[in-house]
């Protein structure tokens, strides 16, 4: 059972926040560029259907950009209140791509939304089109730096610790800036997104032709969705597997945690494909296992080992004992203005973090015992099953994505899209590319536990010390502000999906025809 | 036809954002519920008798 102190309130309501604004994120960031897909079409053949395509898939963006807008805010708002101490601790490094982020979103996405929207009659064909895609370019660009940031707390890199302000202080912004985990981290959320937008447009496309309503637009938007789904599909699973090599380089624990591999294995190691994690008995039952696959993910070798837990933990006791002495002093001189770590300390004070591990054990950490030190080093360990589990079932859907977006692109190829069992499956599939995301969060944040800052700073040592009463107060306010706006996001984008694409009337029929008739030498 | 009533509707859910979100900073958030740490508190923190 949870321990409802203040950090895991706290822990609640940022994960709670985060979650909640990244329902908007990928669909924002995969319709954006399918937008600019559908008016390059339209600009390029000049075809009045793929303007009416991109005004209606652009009218739902609209209703999700407007409604995603500002809900990161309030994860913003909890720096300063409920995480003090990591503000302090990080605040010089997290601050600037954050601060870019900001600026980005607030500037250049939100500038040229406007201009998308009400550019239309105003602006070139050509200049609206540059419109729609700087959209899709700000949109990426604000992913970045917002993943910048979060890969800095999976590994920090690019800082320094200063005693005398007792905080990371920037060594290098190039560093921060192409941090392998950030940029792996930034490849494969977008790809995300993108499979979200087009799941999207393939889904609601998929509606309308069950239903016969605007089969013209609903036939192209599902093909322009095939195959851009099928790209951003084989991206994700690729651009993933980047991701776990970094993980494996810079978070070891966390790889053994979703793999529940408690010894090392010999190289190369194999991958669990199905299993039982038993904690008690640290084993895993009924153990499915490819061989190879993981030595290759993980050290992109056929020689090297993967760690497993057992043998992390042994090393987690090592660096929480070397941390001690870098801690005694940090203790007794730290934040004095002229506080310099003794050279002899120097390897100690990269461990100090590992140390801190035991404060939540004992107040005086220099007595702790050899059972003490254990019971820390135990709790590098993060939620095996919970990651074991999210890790597998976000994979699945991966590849579940790759068969059905290469069906649709099949059968979208061979102008047989109209098949209803496709149909009602890709109807069906909506909101799968949203359960993968939210559970490629759960592995990246809660895998990063007990840290906060990987290795360097635990999370209940940056939750700020006000009452848990106040969390649980702003917590509940959140759940009612966050509900209420998703009953309004839902019911708009279902109203106007049922509304559909607006299209102009059809050329009459009978009587005098709009345009006189070509002769047949032009007609030829 | 269709931007004016929708126009309309996200203006009226953004009215409620903006003012619910506020109203959350003014009640949670503000500069009277900010803690500001100073170095000192830091070291404090760290080597403070009761474990957090």
């Amino acid at each position: 059972m949870f321990e409802l102190d203040v950090v895991t309130l706290s822990r609640l309501q940022f994960a709670l926040t985060a979650m909640y604004h990244f329902l908007f994120v990928p669909l924002t960031l995969g319709l954006a560029l399918l937008l600019a897909i559908m008016e390059s079409v339209y600009v390029m053949t000049g075809r009045k259907i793929w303007r009416e395509a991109t005004q209606f898939w652009g009218t739902l963006f609209g209703i999700n950009f407007a409604m995603g807008v500002a809900t990161g805010v309030t994860m913003e708002f909890q720096f300063g209140t409920n995480w003090a101490y990591y503000s302090h601790y990080v605040g010089d490094i997290f601050g600037a791509p954050l601060a870019i982020e900001g600026l980005m979103a607030f500037f250049l996405e939100a500038t040229f939304v406007g201009l998308f929207f009400f550019g239309w009659n105003r602006l070139s064909k050509v200049q609206h089109l540059v419109v729609t895609w700087l959209v899709a370019l700000g949109a990426n660009f604000s992913a970045l730096w917002i993943l910048v940031a979060n890969a800095w707390m999976q590994n920090p890199v690019g800082a320094a610790f200063n005693p005398q302000t007792m905080r990371m202080e920037l060594t290098s912004f190039m560093e921060v800036l192409f941090n392998p985990v950030a940029q792996s981290k930034f490849v494969h959320t977008v790809s995300a997104g993108y499979v979200t937008g087009a799941m999207f447009v393939l889904s609601i496309g998929a509606y309308y032709i069950l239903r016969r309503r605007h089969v013209d637009i609903a036939r192209r938007s599902l093909t322009v969705a095939a195959s851009f789904g099928l790209a951003s599909a084989l991206s994700v699973v690729v651009l993933g597997d980047e991701s776990g090599y970094t993980a494996g380089e810079n978070q070891k624990m966390k790889i053994a945690a979703i793999e529940a591999m408690w010894e090392t294995e010999p190289p190369p190691a194999s991958f669990t494909l199905f299993g039982i994690p038993d904690l008690k008995s640290e084993t895993t039952n009924y153990e499915i296992r490819i061989p190879w696959i993981l030595g290759l993910i993980a050290t992109r070798s056929l020689d090297k080992p993967v760690e497993g837990v057992k043998a992390l933990v042994e090393r987690a006791e090592v660096r929480i004992r070397n941390g001690m002495a870098g801690y005694q002093w940090l203790a007794k001189e730290g934040g004095h203005p002229n506080a310099v770590v003794p050279p002899e300390l120097e390897a100690s004070m990269r461990d100090v973090g590992h140390s801190l591990l035991l404060k939540r054990i004992l107040p005086d950490i220099e007595n702790a015992t050899d059972a003490q030190i254990h019971e820390a080093a135990l709790s590098t360990i993060p939620d095996v099953p919970v990651l074991f589990w999210s890790f597998r079932i976000m994979v699945a859907l991966g590849f579940y994505f790759i068969a059905l977006f290469a069906v649709a692109f099949y059968l979208s190829s061979r102008r047989r899209c109209g098949k209803p069992w496709f149909l009602r499956m890709a109807m069906y599939s909506l909101p799968l590319p949203w359960v993968a995301a939210e559970l490629g969060w759960i592995v990246a944040e809660y895998g990063r536990q007990p840290w906060i800052i990987d290795a360097t700073m635990p999370t209940f040592l940056g939750a700020s010390d006000v009452p848990a009463s106040n969390v649980a107060a702003s917590l509940a306010a959140f759940v009612l502000f966050y509900s209420a706006l998703a009953i309004i996001d839902v019911a708009l984008i279902v109203k106007y999906v049922r509304i559909g694409p607006q299209t102009e009337p059809a050329p009459p029929t009978s009587g005098a025809p709009v345009l006189p008739a070509p002769a047949p030498a032009q007609t030829k | 036809m269709r931007t004016r009533p929708l126009g309309r509707e996200i203006a009226i859910a953004l009215a409620f954002k903006v003012m619910a979100l506020i109203a959350l900073y003014v009640a949670f958030f503000g500069p009277a519920h900010r803690i500001k740490v100073t170095p000192a508190q830091m070291v404090e923190t760290l080597s403070a008798a009761v474990p957090r």
